[in-house]
C-alpha cells in the first residue's frame, strides 16, 4: 500500500491510496467549512440535495439504475464533524474495474459523480423545488430523530449545556430553525460559494495507478473555480472557570444515561496527545479499560461505561447506561476511576493492554478504507501530516509518568442526567 | 486439506474437517495486517426446546445470550479477556436468533490469539455467584433495548407474525425470563450445543492453513458430541398472529415494520436460491430502483431510512419492510397495491437484470468485510449451503422464479404491521383510507 498527499490545485488536494487487496474501490469528496449554528444545517442539506438528479441523471429511479449497472455501487452523503470544523460532500464505493465482467467502472463512476457534484437540476437559477422540500423535510425530521437514540442524545444534550457559546456545541447536522429560510437560489448560490471558497479534500483508494487517477481529477477539478482557499481552524480550547455544572432531564426511558463532559488543554497540536490517547484508553475505551473491568464488570453497574476525547477539542465524555437509582453510586465510581489513574494508579499490565489495544486498532486501521479517507481528512483539517503509522511510533514511547501528568490535566465541566418521568 | 479456488471473486479457501467433527475453513488474503478467526455455534436464540441423546429439555428465553456473556469467565477467577489483551487480541461475541459467534481481531501473535479463542469456549466455568453477578449487567442490556425503538418495532413484528416460533421472544430474552436461569441451565445447554459436530471455526487472513488446522485440532475437544433434535413448534400458517400492533414510545416521528410471511426454505442449497429469490423480489417491489420506492419518496412517505427484503430462519421465512414515515398504513397500502401492478405487468426484464447485476456486483464488495465473510460461511454452513457458491446460484435465478415468489407471498392476508408512534400520538389501528 501506498499513499500519498498531491496537490491538484490551490487549496485542492488528493489523498491518493494505491491498494490491490480490496474488491471495493472509495472515493470521497470534501469539503472543510467552519462549524457555526447559521450555517451548520444549510451545509448539511446540501449533499442530499445533490443526490436527488443530476443534468444526466435527474431523478432518484434514474441515479439508482445507474448504480444498479455498475455492479451496485454505492454513492452517499458526508457531513463528518472534526471539532468545530463542519465537512460536507459525498462518498462513493464501487467494484473494481477486474471483478466487472470487462465494463470499467471506475471511470463511470467518476463522470457519473462529476455530474452529481457540479451538474445539478437547475430551475430558475436555483435547485429544483422539489428537491429542496423534500431533503428539507428529511433533515428535519432526521435532526427530530436524534432524541430516538438516547445514548448518542444524551451526549448531544450534554454538550449543548457543557458547550453554551462554543462553536463545538453546534451538533453535526445543525439546529432545524436554521432551514426555514433558505430557498431554491440561496442554496445553490450557497453551494457554488462553498464550491469555491471552501479548502477541498478528495480520498482514492483502490487499484487504479497514479497517473490515471491525477489525470481523471485535475479533469474533474476543472469545474471548480481557481483562487485561495484560506484553512478553516480545527477547534479552540476552552477551560472555563466555575464550578461542575449537573443538568437533569426526563423522559419516558427504562434505562438512565449519565453522561460527563471532561476538559483538557491537550489536543492533537500538543506532544503530550498521544499520552492522552493512552490514558483514554487505560481509562475508558475497550475491554481493558478501568471502566469496563471496574463499573460493569466488577460491580455491576451499567451495561457499559465508556469514555472518548474529541483530539480537536480537548474534550472527554464519559457515557453509561445505569438503573436510575444507582446515580450517585455511578457517578462516584466513574470519578473515583479517573482519580486512581492521575494519582498513579495503573498497572502495568494495564497500560501494556491499553497500549496494544491502540496500535492494533492503528494497525488495522490500515486494512479499513473507510478509517484510512477519515483520518485523512480529520489530518487535513488539522493541517497536520502525520499517518497512522507515526502516531503508533509516538505511542510506543509513552510512559506511564507522560499517561497519569495527561489524565491529572482533566477536569471535569458537566454532568447530565436523562432520568425517567418518576424519578 | 481442500483448496477451492474462486477466481471470479479473487478468493482461495482451505478447508478440512477434523477428526472431531469441526468444519476449518481459512480464506487466506494476502497483504493484510489483521487476522480475524471466527469460532461460530449452531444454537441461537430460538433453540429453547431440543433433544440430545433422547432427553429433551426446555430452557428459558435468553439462555444463549446469556452463556455467550458467561462464556468469557475462566476457571480461577480471571475473564478470557484479559488472555487476549495480553497478545494485543480484540474479542467480542454476539448472539443472533439461530448462531452465537465468539471472533477475535489481532495483528500480532495470531496463533496465541486463536487459540485463546478457541480455549475459552471450550472450557466453560460457571459459579451461582457468576451467574447471579450477570443478572444485572444483562437487565441493563434489556432494558437498553427496551429504549430503541428500531429493536422494539422489529421484536413486535416477530411476535405478531408468528403464533408459535421462537422468534417471537426477543434475543436477550426478558429481566423476566432470564431470572430463571442458573448454571445448571447455563451448563445443560453449554454441552448440548459447545460440540465440534456442530461449530464452525473460520479464520481469515494473511495465514498459513495448514498452521490454522494444527492449532485447531490441538485446542478443541477430542470427541464431536451427539446428534441435536430441535423443535420449533407447529408449523406456521401463512396468515399472521396480528396484522396489526401498535405503541407508543417517546419518538419524534412514527417507526414501522411490516412482513409478509413466506413458506420457509428446505435444508440445503434450495435456502441460499429462496434467499436470494426473496431479495431480488423484495428489490423490484419496492427497492430503491423500483418505481413504488420512487413514488413514495418523492412524496415524503419514506425517508433514505427505508429498507426492505429477505428473512429465512430455520422454521420462517418472510420479507420484510421498514422505515420512519407519518403515515405506515400508506406505505402497507402502496405495498400491496404494487404487488396486484407487479401481477398484471410483470417485472421488466431489463429491471431484472440490473438488480441481479446490482446484487451480485454487492455481494463481491462484501467479500473486504473479514466479518462478513466469516459470519456467512457459518450461517450459511448451518443451512447446508456453501456461501461462495452465491455467483452460481445468482445465474440460476429466472424473473419467473420471483414473479411467483412475489405473487405468492405478498397478500394482504400473509402482512403483519408494527408501528411505534410518538406519545401522545392515537395509535391507528384499523386501516385507513383502504
Amino acid at each position: 500500500m501506498t499513499t500519498e498527499r498531491i496537490q491538484l490545485r490551490q487549496g485542492v488536494w488528493l489523498n491518493y491510496v494505491h491498494s490491490d487487496r480490496f474488491k471495493t474501490g472509495c472515493f470521497s469528496f470534501n469539503l472543510i467549512c467552519p462549524l457555526t449554528r447559521p450555517d451548520a444545517a444549510p451545509n448539511a442539506l446540501i449533499p442530499s440535495v445533490l443526490l436527488r438528479g443530476s443534468r444526466d441523471y435527474p431523478d432518484l429511479q434514474a441515479i439508482s439504475r445507474r448504480l444498479d449497472s455498475l455492479y451496485g455501487a454505492t454513492v452517499g452523503t458526508l457531513v463528518r464533524k472534526k471539532g468545530e470544523a463542519q465537512v460536507v460532500g459525498l462518498y462513493a464505493d464501487f467494484l473494481e474495474d477486474c471483478y466487472g465482467e470487462n465494463q470499467p467502472v471506475f471511470q463511470s463512476m467518476m463522470d457519473f459523480l462529476k455530474g452529481l457534484l457540479f451538474e445539478p437540476v437547475e430551475e430558475n437559477g436555483g435547485f429544483l423545488t422539489e428537491y429542496l422540500d423534500g431533503e428539507r423535510h428529511n433533515l428535519e425530521n432526521t435532526i427530530a430523530a436524534r432524541v430516538n437514540e438516547k445514548r448518542a442524545y444524551a451526549i448531544h444534550r450534554l454538550l449543548a449545556n457543557m458547550c453554551v457559546g462554543e462553536r463545538y456545541a453546534v451538533p453535526r447536522l445543525g439546529e432545524a430553525d436554521t432551514l426555514a429560510a433558505l430557498t431554491d437560489r440561496s442554496l445553490l448560490a450557497r453551494w457554488r460559494r462553498l464550491l469555491a471558497e471552501q479548502p477541498v479534500e478528495i480520498f482514492y483508494l483502490g487499484q487504479q495507478p497514479r497517473e490515471q487517477v491525477t489525470q481523471v481529477l485535475e479533469r474533474l477539478v476543472t469545474h471548480l473555480p481557481d483562487g485561495p482557499r484560506p484553512a478553516v481552524e480545527a477547534a479552540a480550547v476552552f477551560r472555563p472557570e466555575r464550578p461542575v455544572q449537573y443538568v437533569d432531564e426526563a423522559m419516558d426511558v427504562t434505562q438512565g444515561k449519565l453522561t460527563l463532559g471532561l476538559r483538557t488543554p491537550i489536543t492533537l497540536f500538543d506532544e503530550r496527545y498521544p499520552a492522552l490517547m493512552l490514558l483514554n484508553a487505560v481509562y475508558g475505551a475497550g475491554m481493558t479499560s478501568k471502566l469496563f473491568l471496574n463499573i460493569r464488570e466488577a460491580q455491576s453497574l451499567c451495561y457499559y461505561a465508556n469514555s472518548s476525547v474529541d483530539k480537536f477539542k480537548g474534550v472527554m465524555v464519559v457515557g453509561s447506561g445505569i438503573a436510575f437509582d444507582r446515580y450517585q453510586q455511578a457517578l462516584d465510581g466513574i470519578l473515583a476511576e479517573l482519580e486512581a489513574c492521575k494519582a498513579g494508579q495503573i498497572t502495568g499490565e494495564e497500560l501494556e493492554s491499553a497500549r496494544s489495544y491502540l496500535l492494533s486498532g492503528l494497525r488495522t486501521g490500515q486494512d479499513s478504507p473507510g478509517r484510512l479517507d477519515d483520518y485523512a481528512v480529520g489530518q487535513a483539517v488539522a493541517g497536520l501530516h502525520g499517518t497512522m503509522e507515526d502516531l503508533a511510533g509516538k505511542l510506543r514511547a509513552v510512559t506511564a509518568e507522560q499517561v497519569v501528568e495527561a489524565a491529572k490535566t482533566l477536569t471535569l465541566d458537566t454532568v447530565y442526567f436523562l432520568k425517567g418521568v418518576d424519578q | 486439506m481442500k483448496l477451492r479456488e474462486y477466481p471470479r471473486l479473487g478468493e482461495r479457501v482451505y478447508e478440512q474437517r477434523l477428526e472431531n467433527g469441526l468444519l476449518v475453513r481459512v480464506v487466506v488474503k494476502p497483504g493484510f495486517a489483521k487476522t480475524y478467526g471466527f469460532l461460530a455455534v449452531d444454537y441461537g436464540s430460538i433453540d429453547t426446546a431440543f433433544s440430545v441423546n433422547g432427553v429433551a429439555y426446555t430452557s428459558p428465553m435468553g439462555v444463549a445470550h446469556y452463556l455467550e456473556h458467561k462464556m468469557f469467565d475462566m476457571p480461577g477467577g480471571g475473564s478470557a479477556m484479559q488472555e487476549f489483551s495480553r497478545y494485543g487480541g480484540n474479542p467480542n461475541a454476539f448472539t443472533s436468533y439461530d448462531i452465537t459467534a465468539y471472533h477475535v481481531e489481532c495483528t500480532d501473535h495470531v496463533l496465541e490469539n486463536l487459540a485463546i479463542l478457541l480455549d475459552f469456549v471450550h472450557t466453560p466455568y460457571f459459579t451461582t455467584e457468576s451467574v447471579e453477578k450477570e443478572r444485572g449487567i444483562i437487565a441493563q442490556e434489556i432494558r437498553m433495548y427496551e429504549d430503541s425503538a428500531d429493536s422494539q418495532v422489529y421484536e413486535t413484528l416477530f411476535a405478531a407474525t408468528f403464533a408459535h416460533h421462537p422468534i417471537r421472544s426477543s434475543i436477550a430474552g426478558t429481566v423476566e425470563s432470564i431470572g430463571a436461569i442458573t448454571e445448571k441451565t447455563l451448563y445443560d445447554c453449554y454441552h448440548a450445543f459447545y460440540t465440534p459436530c456442530n461449530e464452525m471455526f473460520c479464520v481469515v487472513g494473511d495465514v498459513d492453513p495448514a498452521e490454522i488446522v494444527r492449532l485447531a485440532e490441538a485446542h478443541t475437544p477430542a470427541t464431536g458430541g451427539g446428534g441435536i433434535l430441535r423443535d420449533y413448534g407447529p408449523p406456521e400458517a401463512m396468515t399472521p398472529l396480528t396484522s396489526r400492533v401498535c405503541r407508543t414510545m417517546e419518538l419524534s416521528m412514527p417507526t414501522f415494520a411490516l412482513s409478509f410471511k413466506a413458506e420457509p426454505a428446505a435444508y440445503g442449497p434450495d435456502s441460499m436460491r429462496q434467499e436470494l429469490v426473496g431479495e431480488l423480489a423484495a428489490e423490484c417491489l419496492v427497492g430503491e430502483s423500483s418505481p413504488l420506492y420512487a413514488r413514495l419518496y418523492t412524496e415524503n412517505i419514506i425517508d433514505a431510512d427505508f429498507s426492505c427484503g429477505y428473512e429465512g430462519l430455520k422454521g420462517v421465512a418472510m420479507l420484510t419492510a421498514g422505515g420512519d414515515s407519518d403515515d405506515p398504513e400508506v406505505v402497507a397500502q402502496a405495498i400491496l397495491e404494487e404487488a396486484v401492478r407487479l401481477r398484471d405487468t410483470g417485472i421488466s426484464q431489463e429491471l431484472f437484470d440490473q438488480l441481479k447485476r446490482s446484487a451480485l456486483g454487492r455481494r463481491i464488495r462484501s467479500l473486504d468485510s473479514f466479518e462478513s465473510i466469516c459470519y456467512r460461511m457459518c450461517a450459511y454452513h448451518f443451512e447446508g449451503v456453501n456461501y461462495f457458491d452465491f455467483p452460481d446460484v445468482f445465474a440460476q435465478v429466472t424473473r419467473e422464479e420471483v414473479e411467483d415468489f412475489l405473487h405468492r407471498t405478498v397478500q394482504p392476508s400473509r402482512m403483519a404491521l408494527s408501528m411505534i408512534v410518538p406519545k401522545g400520538q392515537t395509535p391507528q389501528l384499523l386501516p385507513k383510507g383502504v
